[in-house]
C-alpha cells in the first residue's frame, strides 16, 4: 500500500485509536506496571504509524495492533524492563505438554463454579498475573478479548494447533490457580 | 436390583470422559461447529460432570471478563500519541 498523508491520518485515526483502551489493558496486563503500559502503548502506536503502508484498510487493525504490541513487549520491551525472561519457552511449553502436568491439573478438577463466582477482582488478577507470560497472554487473547483462534495464529505467530495446546494448558494452570484461592478463602474444602 | 433412574445416576456420576475439554473450549471459543455444538449441548444436559465441566469454564470466562479490573487510558498517553503523530506526520 502507499497511502497519502490525509489516508495515512484518517486510517491511524479511525482504525488505529479506537483501540486504545484494549491496547493499554493489553499492555497493563503484560508489563503489571502503568507507566511501562502507558511505553509500550505509545511505541506500538508510533511503530503503527511508521509502518501503516503495510496495514491494508479496512482488515483487522485489532489484530495487527495487538501483534505489533506483542512483539514489541517480547523483542524490546522486556529485555530493558526490570523482568528479564530467564525461561526458554520452548522448553516451558514441553514441560506443560507433559504427563507430569496433567496429574496436576486433576487435582484441580474438584472446583466448584459458585465458588469460581464468589472469587473477586483482585484474586482474578493475582491468578491472572502470576501465569507465564504466554500462557497470560492466551488467555487474555482468546477469553478477554475475544480473538478467534486463527487471529491467535497471527498474533502470535503459531500455528492453530500450538494456538489450541497453549489455551489448554494456560486455562488447566489458571483453573489451579483460582482454585488455590477458593480454598484459601474457604469456598473450598481443602483436599 | 437397580432401577433404571438409580443405575443412570450411577453411570453419570462416573467420571465421562465422552466429551474432551477441548470439545469444550472450542465451542466455548466459538470455534465448533454447528454440529458439533449441537452435539455436546445434547449430551451435556444429559451427563452431569460434563455439565460441571461446562459450568465451571462458563464462570472462569464470566470472572475473566466482568471481574478483572478495566483501565482507563490516561489523557497524557492519548495526547503523548497524537503530538507524537503530529510531528512525524
Amino acid at each position: 500500500m502507499s497511502y497519502t498523508e490525509k489516508e495515512k491520518n484518517q486510517i491511524f485515526q479511525e482504525e488505529m485509536l479506537p483501540h486504545l483502551d484494549s491496547m493499554y489493558n493489553f499492555a497493563f496486563r503484560l508489563t503489571l506496571d502503568e507507566d511501562d503500559a502507558k511505553d509500550l502503548v505509545q511505541d506500538t502506536y508510533l511503530k503503527a504509524f511508521r509502518f501503516i503502508n503495510s496495514f491494508e484498510k479496512g482488515t483487522n487493525a485489532k489484530a495487527w495492533l495487538f501483534r505489533i504490541l506483542k512483539n514489541s513487549f517480547i523483542n524490546d520491551f522486556r529485555k530493558k524492563s526490570r523482568e528479564p525472561s530467564k525461561v526458554d519457552y520452548q522448553e516451558v511449553e514441553t514441560f506443560y505438554n507433559s504427563e507430569e502436568f496433567d496429574t496436576e491439573i486433576e487435582a484441580t478438577s474438584d472446583l466448584r463454579s459458585e465458588a469460581v463466582q464468589d472469587l473477586i477482582g483482585d484474586e482474578v488478577a493475582t491468578a491472572i498475573n502470576s501465569l507465564e507470560v504466554d500462557f497470560r497472554i492466551a488467555i487474555i487473547l482468546c477469553d478477554i478479548e475475544g480473538f478467534t483462534y486463527e487471529e491467535m495464529s497471527k498474533i502470535l505467530d503459531i500455528p492453530i494447533g500450538t494456538v489450541r495446546s497453549r489455551l489448554h494448558r494456560a486455562r488447566g494452570l489458571l483453573k489451579e490457580k483460582l482454585s488455590e484461592y477458593a480454598k484459601k478463602m474457604g469456598y473450598l474444602q481443602k483436599s | 436390583m437397580m432401577q433404571e433412574n438409580d443405575k443412570q445416576e450411577a453411570i453419570h456420576s462416573q467420571p465421562c470422559n465422552c466429551c474432551c475439554i477441548e470439545t469444550l473450549y472450542t465451542i466455548l471459543d466459538g470455534e465448533a461447529t454447528e454440529e458439533q455444538t449441537l452435539q455436546v449441548a445434547g449430551h451435556i444436559e444429559k451427563c452431569l460432570p460434563c455439565y460441571q465441566q461446562y459450568d465451571l469454564e462458563v464462570s472462569i470466562r464470566e470472572l475473566l471478563k466482568n471481574r478483572l479490573e478495566k483501565k482507563t487510558p490516561p489523557q497524557d498517553l492519548i495526547d503523548a500519541i497524537r503530538a507524537k503523530i503530529a510531528m512525524i506526520a
